[in-house]
């Protein structure tokens, strides 16, 4: 070129302004003679005439392709290494996949290539890294890598390895090729989950699982294709940069998590496997794709899918078991934090969950609903329940790699709150059972529990707190099942490695803490209990500080088991404590509030303050109802409650409709056969009996026996207890042989369990006890006496009050079979027991008393007896109310000794006395009262006075306090009075 | 794709912005990398798209490589440099590769025109194509620059203005000239 660029260019662009004709004018007075300069604009003037279209781009995409498929073939039937390249599988991720065949061993494999394009150290370092991460899978699950190792194409060294060759179906269409049915399915995706759980706890996200990645092999066994090849990753760049149109693309997008669909990559974790997880599931559990995306344009398509596959559960589920549903919910919810987070999500924050524990007590639904499973003895579907398993290994596993992926960015509070949402996760997979599904599985739920517990032991090896976590979660499972051993060892195993991170976050270590003493209440330890508790508020204060958010409920669970311990007035100042923490902290109408007041006024009722008790239970049951809706099971433990004070303060029709109330509740809320409805059924048992309705009692009793054995099995403490119930109302009925065998067969079943001071095994004996002195049986009444006094001294201490009650109650025995100064030595040392321990005005010490004065009567010793009586009047009416029961007594003790020295008139007086004292506080047929009436009676009426007798003993009057000496000596040798007394 | 990658890229395009001639080194394999697996992409799902822009394609590849919060519209101009860059290069390789190819039968052909303009479409040889823009920008490099941007980069005026830090009409001008020429040398 011999002339100036910058001129040609200059005049080109003026000339190409101008019209044809001006464009000639121009170009002839600008290039004056220069010939050379003409042509060479002339020739670009042309050109550009032509040029609308030329370099408009069109057919470079095509251009592209072809440029890269002639790549990728070139290594068609040329060796890599050992193998010789048969086809190309599939491109994409880092490479190419192609099918080639290997010599010896003599197998196809799928080798892998790195994209034969520019192979500078970086990518070579990730394949690198691809190549170790890949080897580390090792799962039946998992398409197994054989070899790593680099080969000389084209003069340059490229990466490549080899993998199995999975000759299989998208295991959707594996599925329906064999019409597997649903359990089979479900099985499948077990083995999937398997498979993809190993890689998580790998460190390996797979981010692509879709049908086409799941293929089925001859054996029926699923692989996991791509993992690692999908890092970096295909289906995020799908969605970020596809902006056309492709089913391929929307094939892969109706399998993402919302996350993903969002471009959020750096959130990506394990959630978005378990999310792509569960649309597979159910896709092949239903037969059709969660989400259609036929014919959708891709924002359409976009804006299906990031709204969730929770929202698009809704048709085809039908077929789905009900615990599955609930999975599937679960891992389908648009914020990866929410798939195994929902209680915490509803509960507004996890102290709320925690401020829950007291109703452990009486466990909540949750671990009654999966007990009731247990004791059932297999899962609904036992298959659902591994995979539940599985799952909540998943979520457990998912914690941990989750934060192995997020190191940098989590610090301990966020951890915690990973494990607690763990933990949580796991709680909420128990609690959804559907109760309807078909039965016959095997595997049981105590099986299920201890392959969990072993996981936790193995899998989790060097994540202390999730650990502990899970182990303490674990412990509390197994003891609201009533495996107490269990639950023992692996609450001492959660605390111990609780402490190992206890400033780090004592939570586990606190909450092993409180559910360990919930184990020691139950064995009748209290004593442990208490301290573990102690130790447990020590740990919270120290590591947490004052006023954080447990030690409210912790002084709540310690007021209740002092409370039960029987110190009562140190369990009313920690529950008064508690009841402060608590309104502060979550004010004054909140649930942690509610139940509070609701603890509190079982505290009162035992205080014997019932009209406390009621009002106390009258603010707690609104404040309960207002902060968890109508329908929930705490409403109704309060209503029940409320009913048993309405109950003992007579107003017997308020209390059965509270009861009915809290019936109506459990009923609705709960499924059949819940654990909760033999509670209510054994209340409404207990209000009948109040009413010595016995026959309806018995009904009670019955139903909530067959609930308890049902659900807990045979030989547990409840059903003990409720046997003990049932023998109760026999005894009313006079079915003496049925009566005596149920009291033994519960008593034996409760002493296995709670040893022989457990509270309720006392309670059981002396139900026992009651009626072998009903049958005159008294050396064996007082055997049983006997041992309750020993076991009152070992548990209580030789100088309790209730060792005191205890001996009065053997001095009663001895009496009545005429060893007196037995009798007399018992009950003075019981006088000087209470005189240490309780005040004058005690009703207790008034109880001992008068039995003593009693049986001075009968060991003629009536001055002494008198004194003893005037005093406990004199102390009995500065107290006016409430006495009345105690006066009502001593009056009839004046009575008798009255009527001893001969002064009828004195000893009707009294009489009139004791009866108008009773009548104000006992209904009509009260036996004590009927009983009152015919010593009253006797002397003016002999058979209205045996009509009395007869009432009262139909009432329940011990036959073997019809006393034939004093009250109706007018009768003795009355032939009905004999049969009375015998029958 | 991973942050760390993301975050590499977006300095490497910050050090070549700065000057240093080696980051685009670096940079380069990364995006060229990223284009070969979209057009394999492309080809595995049968999505052959004949009437398919460049633009789409290099777009993709810049939001694969780069999310969109985190660049700058000065990163994305420079990325979408090197994206052109690097498809010209796929091209150009895969077309010397076809020439030597004694089984491969002759050049890859690339389309150039589109029915609308001329009855009879012109094919026109990669290789011819590069070697008559090379000798375009021995002459003068910008407008080089400009058809690798906008052809084989798909980039609007605006943009190719922005990576050449030269005005949008002065990007127009450079076009035109150089699609002329070139249409005169390869006619």
């Amino acid at each position: 070129m011999t002339f100036d660029t910058d001129q040609v260019r200059k005049l080109f662009e003026l000339a190409r302004e101008l019209t044809s004709d001006d464009r000639t004018r121009f170009l002839e007075e600008a290039c004056g003679g220069d010939e050379e300069l003409r042509r060479e604009i002339d020739s670009l003037l042309a050109a550009d005439e032509d040029t609308d279209s030329f370099l408009d781009g069109k057919g470079l995409g095509e251009a592209l392709n072809a440029a890269v498929s002639d790549n990728d073939n070139a290594l068609v039937g040329k060796m890599v290494g050992r193998y010789r390249v048969l086809e190309i599988i599939a491109r994409g991720g880092m490479g190419i996949v192609y099918r080639a065949e290997q010599e010896n061993p003599d197998r196809q494999v799928a080798l892998k290539l790195m994209a034969p394009g520019l192979l500078t150290p970086e990518v070579a370092r990730r394949f690198e890294i691809e190549v170790q991460v890949m080897g580390r899978l090792q799962h039946p699950g998992i398409a197994q890598i054989f070899e790593a190792g680099t080969a000389k194409i084209e003069n340059a060294l490229q990466p490549f390895f080899a993998m199995e060759l999975i000759d299989g179906l998208p295991i959707n269409r594996w599925a329906e090729q064999r019409s597997l049915d649903l359990r089979q399915r479900l099985e499948l995706m077990i083995k999937v989950c398997a498979g993809v759980q190993h890689a998580h706890r790998k460190g390996v996200i797979h981010r692509d699982l879709k049908p086409a990645n799941i293929l089925v092999d001859g054996s029926g066994q699923p692989k996991v294709l791509d993992f690692g090849v999908a890092r970096g990753t295909d289906a995020d760049l799908q969605v970020t940069g596809y902006s056309s149109h492709g089913s391929s693309f929307l094939g892969t997008l109706a399998y993402m998590s919302p996350e993903q669909v969002r471009g959020d990559t750096d959130e990506l974790d394990t959630r978005a496997d378990v999310y792509s997880l569960g649309v597979v599931c159910y896709e092949l559990l239903t037969g059709s794709p969660l989400h259609d995306l036929a014919g959708k344009n891709i924002t359409e398509a976009i804006q299906i899918v990031v709204a969730g596959g929770a929202a698009a559960l809704t048709t085809g589920m039908a077929s789905i078991p009900q615990d599955v549903r609930t999975i599937l919910r679960k891992a389908l919810q648009v914020d990866p934090s929410q798939r195994y987070d929902s209680v915490v999500a509803r509960a507004g924050d996890l102290e709320r969950f925690l401020e829950n524990r007291p109703i452990l007590a009486r466990p909540p639904s949750a671990l009654y609903n999966f007990r009731k499973l247990v004791a059932r003895n297999r899962i609904a579907s036992g298959l659902s329940a591994v995979m539940l398993v599985l799952l909540v290994g998943f979520g457990v596993l998912t914690a941990v790699q989750n934060r192995r992926i997020r190191a940098e960015r989590d610090n301990a509070n966020r951890e915690a709150a990973t494990a607690e949402q763990v933990s949580d996760f796991l709680q909420e997979l128990f609690s959804s059972p559907d109760p309807r599904v078909a039965q016959g599985e095997s595997l049981t739920a105590t099986e299920m529990l201890d392959r969990g517990a072993e996981k936790i032991e193995s899998e989790l090896e060097g994540q202390p707190l999730v650990q502990a976590r899970l182990m303490v979660l674990m412990g509390r499972v197994y003891n609201s099942l009533g495996l107490h051993e269990q639950a023992g060892s692996l609450l001492d195993r959660g605390i111990e490695v609780g402490r190992t991170v206890l400033d780090d976050n004592p939570g586990p270590t606190i909450r092993g803490l409180q559910e360990m003493a919930w184990l020691k209440r139950n064995a009748g330890q209290l004593d442990e209990g208490v301290a573990a508790v102690q130790e447990a508020i020590g740990i919270a204060e120290r590591v947490l500080g004052p006023g954080n958010g447990l030690t409210g409920d912790l002084l709540l669970s310690l007021g209740l088991l002092q409370r039960d311990r029987g110190d009562l007035d140190q369990a009313r100042v920690t529950l008064v404590q508690a009841m402060e923490i608590n309104e502060a902290r979550h004010g004054p109408r909140s649930r942690e509030m509610g139940n509070s007041l609701y603890h509190y006024s079982w505290l009162e009722h035992q205080e014997g303050n019932t009209g406390e008790a009621l009002q106390i239970s009258e603010r707690a049951c609104p404040i309960l109802e207002e902060v968890l809706g109508k329908y929930d099971p705490a409403v109704a433990w309060c209503l029940n409650d409320q009913s048993l004070f309405l109950s003992r303060l007579h107003r017997n029709e308020e209390a059965r409709e509270r009861l009915r109330q809290a019936i109506d509740i459990w009923q609705k809320v709960l499924p059949e056969g819940h654990p909760h409805l033999a509670v209510a059924s054994g209340n409404l048992g207990n209000l009948f009996y109040e009413q010595q309705d016995f026959e309806s009692a018995l009904r009670e009793y019955h139903i909530a026996l067959t609930i308890r054995r049902d659900v807990f099995g045979p030989d547990h403490v409840e059903v003990g207890s409720n046997l003990c119930n049932v023998a109760y109302a026999e005894r009313g009925l006079k079915r003496w042989n049925e009566a005596e065998q149920h009291y033994s067969e519960g008593i034996a079943i409760m002493e296995a369990t709670l040893g022989e001071d457990g509270p309720r095994v006392i309670n059981g004996l002396m139900g026992l006890e009651g009626m072998y002195l009903a049958q005159f049986r008294f050396e064996e009444a007082l055997r049983i006496q006997d041992r309750v006094v020993e076991s009152y001294t070992r548990t209580k201490g030789a100088e309790h009050l209730w060792v005191a009650g205890a001996l009065r109650h053997r001095g009663g025995i001895l009496r009545l079979m005429g060893r007196y100064d037995e009798a007399e030595a018992e009950l003075r040392r019981a006088m000087e027991i209470s005189d240490r321990q309780a005040e004058a005005t005690s009703p207790g010490r008034a109880n001992i008393a008068n039995g003593l004065a009693l049986c001075l009567q009968y060991m003629g010793r009536l001055d002494d007896s008198k004194a003893i009586l005037e005093e406990v009047r004199s102390v009995f009416q500065e107290v006016g109310d409430g006495g009345e029961i105690v006066l009502s007594e001593v009056y009839f003790y004046l009575s008798r000794l009255a009527r001893r020295q001969g002064e009828d008139g004195e000893a009707d007086r009294y009489l009139d006395q004791a009866i108008e004292l009773r009548r104000k506080v006992r209904p009509e047929n009260d036996s004590q009262l009927l009983y009152l009436q015919a010593v009253r009676t006797v002397r003016n009426d002999r058979s209205a006075a045996l009509d009395l007798i007869r009432r009262a003993v139909e009432q329940q009057y011990p036959p073997h306090l019809l006393d034939c000496e004093v009250d109706l000596a007018l009768l003795a040798g009355d032939p009905e009075l004999e049969a009375l007394l015998n029958r | 794709m991973d942050r760390s990658q993301a975050h590499e890229v977006t300095m490497l395009l910050q050090a070549w912005r700065s000057g240093d001639e080696d980051a685009l080194n670096r940079l380069f394999p990364v995006v060229y990398d990223e284009l070969r697996r979209m057009a394999a992409g492309h080809l595995a799902a049968e999505r052959i798209d004949h009437s398919r822009q460049p633009t789409a394609l290099v777009n993709e590849v810049y939001l694969r490589l780069l999310p969109r919060e985190t660049a700058s519209v000065e990163d994305r101009a420079q990325f979408l440099s090197v994206a052109a860059q690097a498809i010209r290069r796929v091209l150009v390789d895969h077309g010397r590769k076809k020439a030597r190819s004694k089984r491969g039968g002759g050049h890859l052909r690339v389309t150039l025109t589109s029915s609308l303009a001329k009855e009879d479409p012109v094919d026109l040889d990669i290789l011819d194509l590069d070697h008559a823009l090379q000798r375009l920008g021995a002459a003068d490099p910008v407008d080089q620059k400009v058809v690798e941007l906008k052809y084989f980069g798909g980039l609007t005026d605006v943009e190719a203005a922005a990576v050449l830090n030269i005005s949008e009409r002065t990007v127009r001008r450079h076009w035109v000239y150089a699609r002329a020429w070139l249409a005169r040398e390869l006619a």
